[in-house]
C-alpha cells in the first residue's frame, strides 16, 4: 500500500487541508486560550468569593465564638445555605476544636468531609500563620481556611469548602461551544475552500490539463488563457511563450527535415545509380573477362604446343615471347577482375583449417622457377616456432603471396628474395602471423611508399613502362590483408631493396599443437656442416635444422668447408652430414663431395646435396662423387627433414626418385594413359585440348555438346570426362546432372566429370561441385595444369581446396573401397619402369624393396599410433604409406590412407582406428602382387 | 464533626458544673467567671469617638462590690480591649463616677447602693453591669444572671437609649433578654 504522501496530494486537496488544518488549530487554540482564561478566572473569583463570605460568617460568628454559643453559631453556618456553592463549612476554635459543623443539602448524607487530614493540616498552617489558606483539589472543589479575629485576638478558624462544578460546568459549556464552533469552521473553511480554491488551483489544474493535451497530442498550437495577474498567470504566459517556440521550432525542424528527405531522396537516387553503375561494371568486367579468357585459351594453348614441337630457333623465340605476352594479358585480366570485386565488396572469406607452412612453401615452389629465369635466387625462411595449422583463407593468402613474391621477382634483376614466415606475439595470448618478402630490387623512394598500395599507382609511372603490370597487385593485397584483419606495409631504400611485409591474427586451427609437435622428432647431438655460398641459405637451413636439435657448422665455400672438416677430424670428431649447395663458384657441390669422398680420416659423413635447375649436371656424377641424396630446390621444411633423417638413418639412397616427397613425382615427360572424353564447343579450344591430351598419352573422344556427351558416355568405356560449362543444346551442368542421376540409377560407376570453365569466380566453381562435377579446370590452362588435375582424379585423392568441397560424397566409396578396381596400377610400375634408363628392371625391383621395407615399418606405426590414439603419429604415418603407396601404383591402399590421413588432419582418428585391419588386408595384396612383379622381372 | 460538638457539650456541661460549685463555694468561681463575662461583653460594645481623647486612655473599669470582684477584674486586665488597656478600680464618689468611670459593674452585694450610682450615670456613656440577685439589677444596662446553673444575661436597651453607647447585634443576638426602649 502506497504511503500516504501530502506531496503527492493534487493542488485542491492540499489547499482544503491546509484551510481546515489552519481552521482546526485556530479555534482549538482560541478554545483552550479562552477555558483556561475561564478556569484562571473563575478561581480567582471564588477565591474571592469565599474570601468575602469568609469574612462575613467569621465576623458574625464572633459573638458566638466568644460566648461558646454554638445555636448561634449554627444559625449563622446556616445562612450559607443561600450559596449553593459552598458545599461545608466548619468553625473551629483556637485550640483546633470543632466548634460549629455545616453541610449543605447535597452533603447532608455524608457529613464526614473527604481530605480531612489535608484540612487539618491546612487549619493548623493557618494556625501558625495567621493569614487565610486556599487550597484547590483539582477540578472538585476549594478549600479555605481563615482566621477569625476579634478584636485583635484570634479566637478560631472558618474552614469552607466551595465545589468547582460550576467551574467544570462552564468548561464543560465551553468545550461544547468550541466544538461546535470548530465543526462550524470547519464547514465555513470547506466551503470557503472550495470556492477559493478554484481562483488558486483550477487556473493550476487548466494549465497541467492543457500541458498533458499538449504533450499528448504533440499539438503545440495550443494555449493557455491567462485569468490573473499573479505568478499563475504569470506562468501561463511563459508556458505559452515556450509553446510557441516549440511551435515555432518545430515549423524549422519540419522545414529542415523536408530538405533532408529531399536530399536524402537525391542521394538515395544518386546511390541507387551509383550503384547500378557499380554493378554493371562488375557484371561488363566479369563478362570482359570470360570473353578474353576463351580466345586467351586458344593463343596460350596453342604457343605451348606450337613450342612443343620442331622450331627453329627464331621461331621458338617468337613463341616464347607469344606466351608471355599472353600470361601477362592473363594477369592483368585476373587482377581486374579481383579489384573488381574488392571494390563491390564482393569478396568472401572461406575460413578453413590449413598449414600455413606449407602455403608458403607452396608459393616458393612455385615461383621458384620463375625466379630463377631471372636468376633470381628464392628462399623460404620459416620460423621453427610458427604453429603450422591455422585457420584462415588459405586461397587468400596465397593470393597475396603470389603478387607479393611476383612483384619482388619482378622488381629485382639479381640477388635474392627470401620469403619469412614468422609468429609475434602481440599480446599475452594473441599473437599475429608475420610475413615478410624481402628482396635485393630497386627500392622505392620514401614520397612513393605511401602511394604504392593505392589502386593504378606504381612507384613510377615510367616503372609501368618499365616493368609492365596494371599497379592493382598491391591495391588488392592490402584489400585482401586488411579484409582478414591484418596490416601490411613496406619498409625500403631506393637501390638496395624492399621489404614489403604483412600480419594476419593468428587463429589456431585444431589440435595444431599435436600435429606440429609430432612432425618433426629431434635429432639429438647430430653433427651437420651446410656448405653453401649464399649467406641467406646457409642461415635458413642452419634456423631450420636447429629447430631439430642439430649441431651446426655452416662453410662459405667449398675451400672452408674442407678445412673445417679437417680441423673437426683431427679433433676426433666427425661430422655426421654435409649439406651441400651444388652452384657455388670456384668448386661446385659435386667436386667438393668428390673430395670429401677422397678423404677417408673425414670419418665418410652423410652427403646431401641441393641443387636447383639453372645448374645443370651429370646425375650420373651424383653417384661417383658420393652423394647420399639430392634435392631440388627449392626444398621444403618436410621434405629436408625426411631426407636429412633418411641419410643419417639408411646412408646413400641411390637416387633422387626413391625420395619421400611431399608433392607428386614432377613429370618431365608425363604420361597418361586415359581414355578422356573431351566436350567442348569451340573448335579452337577443342584442337588445343585434344593436342595437349593426346601429348600426354590420352585417347580422346570427343562431344560437341552436353546431350552428345551423354551419348558418347554410353557408346564408349572412359576414363574420365573434360566438359566445358556453357555450350549449346545442353550446357555442361545439365550434362553432368544428368549423367550422376543416370549413374544412380542403374548403379553403374561414378565417371569422373571435369569441368572446364573460362569462369574464375568461387561461385562459378562451386556450381561446378554443386552439378555433381568433380574438378575443374579454369580456361585457359596450361598442359601442367590439365596433367596435374588428371593425375588427380586419377590417383584418387587431391589436396586442391576446391575439391573439398566435393570430398564428402566422395569420401565413403573411398573407404569402403572399389573390389573391381585393381590393386595395383599397372601404368604406375610402367611409369617407374620406363624412369630406369638400363630398361632392366633393376630400378623397380629397388623401388619395390624400398616400398615394402617402408610401408612395413609404417604399417607397424599405424597399428601402434591407432591403438595409443596418438593421432599425430597415425596422421604421418598414413600420410607417408599414402605417398609411398602412390609411387608403386597401389591406388586403392593410397586412397584409403590419404582418406585415413583427411579424416586424422581434421582431427578424427576413428577413420584410422576402423580402418587398420583394412589396410593390413590391402597391404597383403599389395605385396603380393608388387612380388609377383618383380619375380616376373627377375624371370 | 460529631466527635467535635460532643466534645463542646461536654466542656459546657462542666462549664455548668462549675457554675454550680461556685455559687455553693460561695460564689468564688461564679464571681470570676461573672468577671470574665462582663469582659466579653464589654468587647462588643463600642464607646463614642468623643469619650476618650486619644487610643492611649484606658478603659476605666470600676467595680462596686466584694474585693473579690475587684481581683477577678483585675485577673483580666492584661486583656485589651478595643485596643486599650483596662484600669480596674473602685469608683469614687456617685458624683463623679460618669467622669471617672467607663464600666460600671455593681456586685450583688452592692445593690442596694445600686440605685444611687445607676442614678448618676443615666443616659451616661458608662456602661452599667448588675446582677440579677434579690435585688434585681434594676436599671443596669447588662444583667448577668445565674439560671439553671448557666450563665446568662440580659440587655435593657432602654437604660441605654441615649447613653450613646452601642452594643453589637451579636450580643444582643445571645442575650437571654431584651428590654426595647420605648415598646
Amino acid at each position: 500500500m502506497k504511503r500516504f504522501m501530502f506531496s503527492d496530494l493534487p493542488i485542491t486537496k492540499k489547499l482544503v487541508w491546509i484551510m481546515h488544518l489552519a481552521t482546526l488549530s485556530a479555534v482549538l487554540f482560541a478554545s483552550l486560550l479562552f477555558g483556561a482564561s475561564e478556569a484562571l478566572n473563575y478561581r480567582s473569583a471564588l477565591v474571592q468569593q469565599i474570601a468575602t463570605l469568609g469574612d462575613v460568617i467569621g465576623t458574625n460568628s464572633t459573638a458566638a465564638i466568644t460566648f461558646e454559643d454554638y445555636n448561634v453559631a449554627d444559625q449563622v453556618l446556616h445562612s450559607l445555605d443561600a450559596n449553593k456553592a459552598i458545599l461545608s463549612a466548619d468553625i473551629y476554635l483556637a485550640t483546633g476544636e470543632v466548634f460549629a459543623t455545616y453541610r449543605s443539602e447535597s452533603m447532608v448524607n455524608s457529613p464526614e468531609l473527604q481530605g480531612h487530614t489535608e484540612i487539618l493540616a491546612l487549619v493548623e498552617e493557618v494556625m501558625s500563620s495567621k493569614v487565610p489558606q486556599e487550597r484547590f483539589d483539582g477540578l472538585r472543589y476549594l478549600d479555605a481556611v481563615r482566621p477569625i479575629f476579634f478584636d485583635t485576638e484570634l479566637i478560631g478558624f472558618l474552614h469552607m469548602r466551595a465545589s468547582l462544578g460550576a467551574l467544570v460546568a462552564t468548561l464543560q459549556r465551553i468545550a461544547i461551544v468550541a466544538t461546535a464552533v470548530m465543526f462550524l469552521a470547519v464547514l465555513v473553511a470547506y466551503i470557503l475552500s472550495f470556492r477559493l480554491q478554484s481562483a488558486v488551483s483550477s487556473p493550476i489544474t487548466r494549465l497541467s490539463n492543457l500541458m498533458k493535451q499538449v504533450s499528448d497530442g504533440q499539438d503545440y498550437s495550443l494555449r493557455a488563457e491567462p485569468t490573473s495577474g499573479d505568478e499563475i498567470g504569470a506562468l501561463m504566459v511563459g508556458f505559452n511563450d515556450m509553446l510557441s517556440q516549440i511551435n515555432l521550432r518545430d515549423e524549422k525542424i519540419a522545414l529542415a527535415n523536408k530538405k533532408l528527405m529531399q536530399s536524402f531522396d537525391e542521394t538515395l537516387k544518386a546511390k541507387e545509380a551509383a550503384e547500378s553503375a557499380s554493378s554493371a561494371k562488375s557484371d561488363f568486367l566479369a563478362r570482359m573477362s570470360h570473353e578474353i579468357r576463351t580466345p586467351m585459351n586458344g593463343v596460350l594453348g596453342m604457343t605451348e604446343l606450337l613450342m612443343s614441337s620442331d622450331l627453329k630457333d627464331s621461331e621458338r623465340n617468337f613463341a616464347e615471347t607469344i606466351q608471355q605476352s599472353g600470361e601477362a594479358l592473363l594477369s592483368v585480366i585476373n587482377d581486374i577482375l579481383d579489384f573488381s570485386k574488392v571494390e563491390a565488396g564482393k569478396l568472401n572469406l572461406d575460413a578453413s583449417d590449413y598449414d600455413v607452412c606449407d602455403t608458403v612453401e607452396g608459393i616458393v615452389d612455385l615461383l621458384y622457377n620463375r625466379a630463377k629465369q631471372k636468376s633470381v635466387g628464392l628462399i623460404g625462411s620459416i620460423d621453427p616456432d610458427v604453429s603450422s595449422i591455422v585457420h584462415g583463407d588459405a586461397n587468400r593468402l596465397r593470393q597475396v603471396l603470389m603478387n607479393l613474391i611476383g612483384n619482388a621477382i619482378k622488381f629485382t634483376d639479381d640477388g635474392q628474395i627470401v620469403v619469412q614466415l614468422s609468429q609475434r606475439e602481440t599480446a599475452p595470448g594473441n599473437s599475429v602471423l608475420h610475413f615478410a618478402v624481402k628482396d635485393t630490387g630497386i627500392g622505392i623512394a620514401e614520397g612513393q611508399r605511401a602511394l604504392i598500395f593505392d589502386s593504378f599507382a606504381q612507384a613510377d609511372v615510367s616503372t609501368t613502362r618499365e616493368y609492365g603490370g596494371t599497379g592493382l597487385g598491391l591495391a588488392i593485397s592490402k584489400q585482401l590483408v586488411e579484409l582478414m584483419g591484418g596490416e601490411i606495409g613496406v619498409e625500403s631504400t631506393l637501390g638496395v631493396g624492399s621489404t614489403f611485409w604483412f600480419t594476419l591474427p593468428f587463429v589456431s586451427g585444431k589440435d595444431s599443437s599435436r600435429i606440429r609437435s609430432r612432425v618433426f622428432e629431434p635429432l639429438f647431438g647430430r653433427r651437420i656442416l651446410i656448405v653453401d655460398d649464399n649467406q641467406t641459405n646457409r642461415e635458413v637451413f642452419a634456423r631450420q635444422l636447429s629447430a631439430w636439435e642439430v649441431e651446426i657448422q655452416t662453410a662459405a665455400s667449398a675451400f672452408d668447408a674442407m678445412n673445417m672438416l679437417a680441423a673437426s677430424a683431427n679433433r676426433g670428431e666427425f661430422y655426421d652430414l654435409v649439406l651441400l649447395d651444388f652452384c657455388m663458384p670456384e668448386t661446385n657441390g659435386i667436386e667438393l663431395a668428390s673430395a670429401i669422398r677422397s678423404r677417408p680420416d673425414f670419418g665418410r659423413p652423410g652427403m646431401l646435396m641441393l641443387s636447383s635447375a639453372g645448374c645443370e649436371f651429370e646425375t650420373q656424377r651424383v653417384d661417383e662423387a658420393g652423394i647420399d641424396l639430392y634435392l631440388p630446390k627449392p626444398i621444403r621444411r618436410a621434405a629436408l627433414y625426411e631426407a636429412v633423417t633418411q641419410v643419417l638413418q639408411e646412408g646413400r639412397v641411390s637416387s633422387e626418385g626413391d625420395a619421400v616427397d611431399e608433392s607428386p613425382l614432377p613429370f618431365d615427360e608425363p604420361r597418361l594413359d586415359l581414355t578422356v572424353l573431351l566436350v567442348e564447343d569451340i573448335p579452337i579450344n577443342m584442337q588445343v585440348a585434344r593436342h595437349m591430351l593426346t601429348s600426354i598419352g590420352c585417347r580422346v573422344v570427343e562431344a560437341t555438346n552436353g546431350q552428345e556427351a551423354l551419348d558418347m558416355i554410353e557408346e564408349h568405356r572412359l576414363d574420365l570426362v573434360l566438359m566445358d560449362c556453357q555450350m549449346p543444346i545442353m550446357d555442361g551442368y545439365s550434362a553432368t546432372r544428368k549423367q550422376r542421376a543416370r549413374e544412380a540409377g542403374n548403379g553403374s560407376n561414378r565417371i569422373p566429370i571435369i569441368a572446364l570453365t573460362a569462369n574464375a569466380l568461387a561461385e562459378d566453381r562451386q556450381k561446378c561441385l554443386d552439378a555433381g562435377m568433380d574438378d575443374f579446370v579454369s580456361k585457359p590452362f596450361s598442359r601442367n595444369d590439365l596433367v596435374n588435375v588428371l593425375q588427380r582424379r586419377v590417383d584418387g585423392y587431391d589436396d586442391s581446396d576446391a575439391s573439398a568441397a566435393s570430398a564428402p560424397s566422395e569420401t565413403p566409396d573411398i573407404v569402403s573401397g572399389r573390389n573391381d578396381e585393381p590393386a595395383i596400377d599397372r601404368a604406375a610400375l610402367d611409369q617407374i619402369a620406363e624412369l630406369d634408363p638400363e630398361q632392366n628392371g633393376e630400378l623397380l625391383n629397388s623401388v619395390i624393396d624400398t616400398y615394402v621395407e617402408n610401408a612395413e615399418a609404417l604399417i607397424v606405426d599405424l597399428t601402434r599410433a591407432a591403438k595409443h590414439d596418438d593421432l599425430g603419429d597415425a596422421v604421418r604415418a598414413a600420410h607417408s604409406l599414402k605417398s609411398s603407396s602412390a609411387n608403386v601404383g597401389a591406388v586403392r591402399l593410397a586412397k584409403l590412407c590419404a582418406s585415413m590421413e583427411k579424416d586424422g588432419r581434421g582431427g578424427d582418428i576413428s577413420t584410422i582406428v576402423k580402418n587398420v585391419d583394412r589396410v593390413r588386408a590391402e597391404y597383403a595384396i599389395v605385396i603380393h602382387e608388387l612380388l609377383e612383379e618383380k619375380t616376373g622381372v627377375a624371370a | 464533626m460529631s466527635k467535635t460538638v460532643g466534645l463542646g457539650c461536654a466542656l459546657a456541661a462542666v462549664t455548668m458544673l462549675a457554675f454550680a460549685n461556685a455559687r455553693a463555694a460561695d460564689s468564688a468561681a461564679e464571681i470570676s467567671v461573672k468577671a470574665a463575662i462582663a469582659h466579653k461583653i464589654v468587647k462588643f460594645v463600642a464607646w463614642p469617638e468623643s469619650r476618650f481623647e486619644s487610643q492611649d486612655i484606658p478603659l476605666r473599669f470600676c467595680v462596686l462590690g466584694d474585693d473579690r470582684f475587684l481581683e477577678a477584674f483585675e485577673n483580666l486586665s492584661d486583656r485589651p480591649i478595643h485596643g486599650r488597656s483596662m484600669l480596674v478600680t473602685r469608683p469614687p464618689e456617685p458624683s463623679t463616677v460618669a467622669r471617672n468611670c467607663d464600666v460600671l459593674y455593681l456586685a450583688d452585694d452592692s445593690q442596694r447602693s445600686a440605685s444611687e450610682w445607676l442614678q448618676k450615670v443615666v443616659d451616661q456613656p458608662v456602661l452599667t453591669f448588675g446582677e440579677a440577685g434579690e435585688y434585681g439589677g434594676e436599671g443596669s444596662i447588662v444583667t448577668i444572671a445565674i439560671r439553671r446553673h448557666k450563665v446568662r444575661f440580659s440587655i435593657d436597651l432602654e437604660a441605654n437609649e441615649n447613653t450613646g453607647l452601642r452594643i453589637s447585634a451579636q450580643l444582643l443576638q445571645l442575650a437571654a433578654s431584651v428590654a426595647v426602649a420605648g415598646r
